[in-house]
């Protein structure tokens, strides 16, 4: 069932934080990406029902989500970007406690929660308090906790931060398998995690959805446009300077500057393929400059 | 509901707050003692109380006979029935017992047992709003109503048992230094000097059933005012302080202040506080023409109003929309 977004807004104020946010979305992967202030988390926490919107709404299946009330919270998986526990609880305990609240018995609650906490490889540390866990092991509870009763919609506000490598690729192994029965929605900085999992990424720029598509689409805008040059030292710190769109790579131990434009910038620029990376600097980039 | 004892069982404070708890009892057990001149001057005043008396139940009688409205000679009527009960007593074991009760009902009794109680409650809406758990569980198919219910199911439970334990401590000290022995549970209140026109049917033993009922209504009350303060003050400690902070101001009003204590103890918020001088003769109000105790009135009205708070507080968190902005 599709999952829309009509005309949302929310305003703090003067500020507006979303504006007239409108798109459909069915089961596959959705990466949220957007600089920090573009309301991807404001995006985030209305659809999970944390946060009230000043206007427009949410439908599933053609039904207002807050008409729906704890139907829609029976569907929903939430991650929220700093996941707080109970730190005097163990992850055992804290996952029966939501599988509970989720509706499960506690034969039920019991075994899904030793399942997820397989699944997400904190079997070993079930019975050990929280307080004691790490912030990548803190993160990976959180995202077990988001799985338990099979959610329709799974909405992840940064789910890979503090993972290491390995628990980063765990994870986009564990959603790309979940995604084919579910909608999840993701926020996050880490391009390559929504190069390799997403099949649609939403823009966000101050509020609005500026951009739309799978990677492959917003990477062919930019297909003759990315351009990588060696420059000596002084001409890179002037040409960073002067574009703060580029971004500097090592390549063979030599400092390589990458950028996107439309002509030649350099006679020594040499074109290259573009990635999610280039579509964000190319999109965002003014509001990031790059500082050496 | 498990888990919600489980949150507030095994928090540190709480075995400090106990410790407390102990500590207070045993000071309690071994620092007060009636004193015979107490007991001296309370017997002289009472005894001239009853030479008037007769007298005194001579001009009721008039009264009740000559009462220009209906509702003043059925207020009359009431007064009538309690002097005209007479009891024998043995005064000094009378008196010793009302000590006794006396001490069990002590004010700063109450005040200790409300703070612990506000203590070991407060963080139970207070602490997912301070770890974050609350995105987490409002998120949840039950995260609003099953979980109010749980949490509501929780503090009743923990309020009784802490109310039973406390009351059940204290009257087991009076017993154990003898204050109130075990003989004089069946004899009527109406046997001692203080009680004596207590309108109602009570023996001591009934008495101190009476108490503990109060006394459990005074914690829910504090318990469904900490409830409201929940759903808008953020931290343990500040629900703590305000919840704390109006049971104070009720408590003290009935010390400070006359006529605030009047109007309060019309309403029946300070009258479980000192419950018993409502026992002590027959203090009505006029409810529509009905002469009715004002025992009777503050208990129905306190419970109304612990219905009336917690059935707030139930709405508030369990409404559709949470929050206007990002916590």
């Amino acid at each position: 069932m599709p999952l829309e977004f009509h005309c949302l807004c929310k305003s703090y104020g003067t500020n507006k934080a979303l504006q007239n946010f409108t798109i459909s979305l069915d089961n596959g992967i959705y990466a949220l990406l957007g600089p920090n202030g573009a309301g991807k988390s404001t995006l985030i926490n209305i659809l999970a029902g944390l946060l009230d919107a000043t206007s427009g709404h949410i439908t599933y299946g053609g039904e207002d989500t807050l008409k729906m009330g704890e139907r829609f919270r029976s569907l929903i998986g939430f991650m929220p970007q700093y996941p707080g526990f109970y730190p005097d609880f163990t992850a055992r305990q804290l996952m029966v406690y939501i599988a509970r609240l989720k509706g499960l018995s506690q034969s039920d609650a019991k075994q899904k929660s030793a399942e997820l906490l397989g699944e997400v490889n904190l079997s070993d540390c079930a019975d050990k308090k929280i307080k004691s866990f790490s912030g990548g092991m803190k993160q990976r509870l959180g995202l077990a906790q988001a799985l338990i009763g099979k959610p329709k919609i799974l909405i992840l506000d940064e789910p890979t931060a503090g993972l290491d490598p390995k628990e980063r690729v765990r994870f986009r192994n564990l959603i790309s398998r979940l995604s084919q029965q579910m909608t999840v929605i993701f926020c996050t900085h880490i391009v390559s995690d929504i190069e390799t999992i997403a099949s649609q990424v939403l823009l966000l720029k101050k509020g609005e959805l500026i951009a739309q598509g799978s990677v492959g689409e917003l990477t062919q805008a930019l297909v003759g446009k990315v351009w990588e040059l060696s420059l000596s030292d002084s001409e890179t710190e002037q040409f960073l300077t002067n574009d703060p769109c580029s971004s500097l790579v090592n390549k063979g131990g030599k400092p390589c500057v990458r950028c996107v434009c439309k002509t030649k910038p350099h006679k020594s620029a040499t074109p290259c393929e573009p990635c999610l990376e280039d579509v964000y600097m190319h999109t965002f980039g003014d509001e990031n400059e790059i500082k050496i | 509901m498990r888990y919600e004892l489980r949150k507030l069982v095994f928090r540190r404070e709480c075995i400090i707050l106990l410790a407390v708890f102990v500590g207070y009892a045993v000071f309690f057990a071994v620092r007060i003692k009636p004193t015979n001149s107490m007991l001296e001057e309370s017997v002289s005043q009472y005894e001239q109380h009853m030479q008037e008396m007769p007298e005194t139940v001579t001009k009721l009688k008039q009264r009740t006979d000559s009462a220009p409205t209906e509702y003043i000679r059925k207020d009359f009527e009431k007064a009538l029935a309690c002097y005209n009960v007479r009891y024998e007593y043995t005064p000094y074991d009378s008196w010793a017992v009302q000590l006794g009760f006396g001490i069990i009902s002590m004010r700063e009794a109450d005040i200790v047992l409300l703070l612990l109680l506000l203590a070991i409650l407060s963080p139970i809406f207070a602490r997912e709003k301070e770890c974050g758990m609350y995105q987490l569980i409002y998120t949840t198919k039950g995260g609003k109503s099953r979980a109010f219910r749980s949490k509501l199911a929780c503090s009743l439970a923990v309020t009784a048992a802490l109310v039973f334990v406390f009351e059940l401590t204290l009257t087991a000290i009076a017993f154990i230094r003898r204050d109130i022995p075990l003989s004089c549970l069946s004899q009527p209140v109406q046997a001692f000097p203080d009680l004596h026109f207590c309108p109602f049917a009570l023996s001591v033993g009934g008495l101190l059933f009476l108490h503990f009922l109060i006394r459990l209504c005074v914690c829910l009350l504090a318990v469904s005012v900490m409830f409201v303060f929940s759903a808008f003050v953020r931290g343990s400690f500040a629900v703590l302080g305000c919840s704390a902070g109006v049971m104070g101001t009720l408590i003290a009003m009935t010390e400070i202040s006359p006529s605030a204590a009047h109007l309060l103890s019309k309403l029946g918020l300070t009258a479980l506080f000192d419950f018993t001088s409502y026992l002590k003769g027959c203090d009505t109000v006029n409810v529509f023409g009905v002469p009715v105790f004002k025992l009777t009135l503050a208990v129905l009205f306190t419970v109304l109003l612990i219905i009336t708070l917690f059935s707030l507080s139930c709405c508030i968190f369990t409404r559709q929309r949470r929050f206007k902005n990002a916590a």
